[in-house]
């Protein structure tokens, strides 16, 4: 008896979520990208402690100074100080990305797991009115939305967040009904299972992966469409170190001074990248029926 | 023992798009307790939609159900949990039949929590009882649907099925999925587990070897309609209905120098949206004449040997 | 008798790499199958069976898979060396093969009698008008009307499609087909009509064909030689008439044990407890020890070698050798 109690212990279940970061470690690309944006998050949460100096302090003595140990990655036309405002900048184009994907991705998990599990006519409706926002693209979307809200940080989360609901809609939907009439849900409904458990223990687990996945690359497309809007004008205003705002800030002494945008656009594209590998990755660990 | 199940009538018709598919028309038989019904027939023939239907996974579209002389065919939200933990079902594809997130124990376990009044270890004792009991060893308790065989799989689903303790099992296909020695250990597996819990069964299959070795009586089946149903070895051996001879005839015999006369079929099996009211398998038929164009009725041709044909008389 | 053999397998050994470990599929396969003849490959999933016809058209999956042992002669010919150039004019004309699963082998966007027509026109240099006619006359062959040649694979049933997968096969003649499962997915009725016309076209193109397949009474209808496979080793080959009427390895014993047998009545079937051993870690000495009822030391620190019980039947069992 107590053979079998030891055997138990030392087969401990482990959680879904260890096995899935088990299989994440085989794939080294999607390990950087994850080891990336931790330290990305690490950044922007110290930015106050790291930065060796404020996004906004003026020196106008020191100018367009080039990349040298003081000034890392040089200053601007008003003498700040370009790495501590990409170190803020983190701050600021994280909380754009994460919140409004975050949002996104909780309406359009609502709508599509109510079009999927439920089907039909409700199905039908809620897919007609996506089809006609679907037709709109994205960053038009956005902008109008900005346009219309007036331009600020809250607003492009709201506008980006606005416009990418109907992605995670339908890869929920797509996903919940292959999972809906799986054999597993008959035999828990053959148990007495209610739809609560129907919906929450049976089916979204397995129709989750393909989201989360997605949630993780709009990540970086998120981060990407925020430096656009900013690029335009749209978004964070100056003085606000988000990066496509210092893009667009640089953009005018490209030809003199290229270190102005060159820093920001390689954090964007850093981040938008590291966000992919780890989608990447994770769409591969996520399977449950790849062999470990 | 008297009859567990008695179907009378029983329809479920699908809408499509081309008109109502008829997947099981008028279909009517009664099973006893402890035995075991086959229901034999081609992919379309409605046999895995008929005892769908009959648990209720699928609503019917007419006819009666009654489970222990009651009249099932509408019940309440009530009954019918009631009803589902006397009625159980097995599924044919031990891959898709179980949730690949959770572990063989979670599987087991979740209609006992479900139903209630157990305590921790209680359940744990009851979970480890059934794996004992479908032969599944302690160690994989922790262990993922994914990372087991075919065979070990679909004893969990059988473990699942007897974990409310079921008077009656619907059996869609448990073994088709499975190589032949793994297959022959789940039968007998499961005839086990019916002599010691008296379990009647609805054994639904394809394979007519399989429906001869686990039934008492057998039902074939044919585009939704029932064609043909006697004792086992009455329909064997005194084969009626030139379908149930075609099909008969067509099992590839695992014998050397094994001379018999095959009857090959002409055609395919179509689908019988709006069919017409004649016998279905007319048009495959090769003793169709025009009386088969009429509706047919079950004829009682020996004791208890059914045939639903016009001209069974002659085949006697 | 030898030039009269198309195939010829000698110890050939194939394995496949996954998650780091070696798939053991084939351990040393040697068998030999004359022309005109039929040889079944019987056994479980996993046995390796599908990986022995693979390994004969060359088409492992790669870079998993590789031959690591063995010659394989077709018409003296060891394909195994043959550059990929000269393997691409074999493989469709001289050896084609069949899969079990007629839905994936057909491409969804072309008519059939446009596939049929590739392979003729692949291998053979006929005008456009010629392979047309071939292709039509092929789908007659196999009991299709000729005026559907210019449907699409959805608009047959899976038995349809069956019949038209083994249309392609045999457009250009070929002289060893290699099945694999091509009735499994069928119904029986079904299955009685595509196996009918396959025993048909084998006889009047003279074709050799390896039936794969785990369904012995398949085997008992189609073949006159039988292999019966169990974790990458032929365990027991001989005629039809050795195998079912004197089954003497234990393995093949228990298959039949598994079988239900339509004449008779048992109560409970006699099959092979446990299961097959794990490819990655195959046990020393026979394969079969861990499940076999007559399980001796011996069994387990020696891998048999074939013994010849009685002409043309081999065995790979201790037991059989001491003449048991």
């Amino acid at each position: 008896m107590s053979g079998q109690k030891k055997a138990k212990a030392r087969n401990k279940k482990e959680s879904q979520f260890v096995a899935v970061m088990k299989r994440l470690k085989r794939n080294r690309f999607a390990m950087i990208g994850l080891f990336v944006i931790i330290f990305l998050l690490l950044v922007a949460a110290f930015a106050d402690v790291l930065a060796p100096y404020g996004y906004a302090e003026q020196d106008l003595a020191n100018t367009f100074q080039s990349p040298s140990w003081e000034h890392p990655c040089g200053t601007d036309k008003l003498g700040r100080d370009i790495f501590s405002r990409l170190i803020y900048g983190a701050r600021e184009s994280l909380t754009i990305g994460f919140m409004s994907v975050i949002f996104a991705a909780l309406i359009g998990m609502v709508i599509g797991a109510i079009a999927g599990y439920y089907g039909g006519f409700l199905d039908n409706l809620l897919m007609r009115f996506l089809d006609i926002y679907q037709s709109i693209p994205f960053i038009l979307l956005s902008m109008v939305l900005v346009s219309a809200l007036g331009p600020s940080t809250v607003n492009t989360i709201i506008a980006l967040s606005v416009s990418s609901i109907p992605i995670f809609a339908r890869i929920l939907r797509s996903s919940i009904m292959t999972c809906r009439d799986q054999e597993y849900v008959e035999a828990a409904i053959a148990t007495n299972a209610n739809d609560f458990e129907i919906i929450f223990k049976h089916v979204l687990p397995n129709a989750i992966s393909p989201l989360i996945v997605q949630v993780t690359m709009s990540l970086g497309m998120s981060i990407l469409a925020a430096s656009t809007l900013s690029f335009l004008g749209l978004g964070a205003q100056p003085p606000s170190p988000e990066w496509g705002t210092m893009i667009s800030e640089g953009r005018n002494y490209l030809r003199n001074y290229p270190y102005l945008a060159l820093f920001p656009g390689l954090a964007i594209m850093i981040a938008v990248l590291s966000f992919n590998l780890l989608g990447d990755g994770l769409r591969d660990a996520l399977d449950p029926k790849l062999k470990d | 023992m008297g009859t567990l199940l008695e179907v009378q009538n029983l329809k479920k018709y699908f809408r499509t798009a081309a008109g109502d598919l008829h997947a099981v028309d008028d279909v009517s038989f009664q099973i006893e307790e402890g035995t075991t019904l086959g229901v034999v027939g081609e992919s379309g023939c409605g046999k895995s939609t008929l005892g769908r239907t009959v648990l209720h996974l699928q609503e019917s579209t007419g006819g009666k159900i009654l489970y222990k002389g009651e009249d099932v065919t509408h019940v309440d939200k009530k009954k019918l949990h009631a009803l589902r933990e006397e009625m159980q079902i097995i599924f044919q594809d031990p891959y898709a039949s179980l949730n690949p997130r959770m572990s063989v124990s979670e599987i087991i376990r979740e209609p006992l929590k479900r139903k209630g009044g157990l305590t921790k270890e209680q359940l744990d004792a009851e979970v480890e009882r059934l794996m004992d009991l479908v032969g599944l060893a302690q160690r994989f308790a922790n262990s993922y649907p994914h990372e087991l065989d075919g065979g070990r799989r679909q004893r969990i689903g059988i473990a699942r099925a007897l974990s409310l303790n079921p008077k009656f099992i619907v059996c869609d296909e448990p073994v088709s999925a499975l190589d032949v020695s793994i297959q022959a250990q789940i039968l007998n597996l499961m005839k086990d587990l019916q002599d010691q819990f008296g379990l009647t069964y609805i054994f639904i299959t394809h394979d007519l070897s399989v429906v001869k070795h686990m039934s008492d009586a057998i039902s074939v089946m044919y585009l939704g309609q029932m064609v043909e149903k006697a004792p086992a070895k009455e329909l064997f051996y005194h084969t009626v209905h030139p379908y149930t001879k075609a099909l008969l005839s067509a099992i590839p015999i695992p014998k050397a120098h094994h001379e018999r006369k095959r009857i090959l079929l002409k055609g395919e099996i179509t689908s019988p949206v709006n069919p017409k009211p004649g016998c279905r398998f007319a048009a495959r038929c090769e003793y169709a004449t025009e009386a088969c164009q009429e509706p047919q009725k079950l004829e009682e041709v020996r004791p208890g040997h059914f045939v639903s044909c016009c001209r069974c008389r002659e085949f006697l | 008798m030898s030039e009269q053999l198309l195939l010829d397998i000698k110890d050939l050994e194939v394995s496949y790499k996954a998650d780091g470990k070696k798939v053991c599929a084939v351990n040393g396969v040697s068998l030999q199958l004359k022309k005109g003849e039929t040889l079944g490959l019987v056994g479980e999933t996993g046995a390796g069976k599908t990986t022995i016809a693979k390994a004969i058209l060359r088409i492992l999956p790669q870079p998993q898979g590789s031959v690591n042992a063995g010659e394989i002669y077709v018409d003296g010919e060891d394909v195994l060396k043959l550059p990929e150039s000269k393997m691409r004019k074999i493989r469709g004309k001289k050896i084609s093969m069949i899969f079990q699963d007629p839905m994936t082998s057909l491409n969804p966007v072309r008519t059939v009698g446009d596939q049929i027509g590739e392979a003729i026109h692949l291998h053979e240099k006929l005008s456009k008008a010629e392979v047309e006619k071939r292709a039509v006359d092929m789908l007659e062959q196999v009991g299709i009307p000729g005026s559907r040649y210019h449907d699409y694979p959805h608009q047959f049933s899976g038995g349809m499609k069956q019949r038209v997968v083994i249309a392609m096969a045999l457009a250009c003649h070929p002289e060893l087909l290699l099945a694999d499962e091509p009735t499994t997915a069928l119904d029986v009725t079904i299955q009685a009509q595509v196996l009918d016309m396959m025993n048909h076209l084998k006889e009047e193109y003279g074709t050799s064909v390896i039936m794969i397949t785990h369904d012995l009474g398949v085997i008992a209808e189609m073949c006159q030689q039988v292999a019966v496979v169990y974790a990458g080793e032929v365990i027991e080959y001989g005629t039809v008439d050795d195998i079912f009427d004197h089954p003497t390895h234990p393995y093949t014993v228990g298959l039949f044990g598994s079988l239900i047998d339509l004449d008779e009545d048992v109560d409970r079937l006699s099959p092979v407890p446990g299961l097959m051993p794990d490819p990655t870690d195959l046990p020393q000495g026979c394969k079969f020890a861990p499940r076999c009822p007559h399980c001796t030391e011996r069994c387990q620190a020696q891998n048999p070698p074939e013994v010849e019980i009685s002409s043309g039947h081999m065995v790979k069992c201790l037991r059989a050798k001491d003449g048991e």
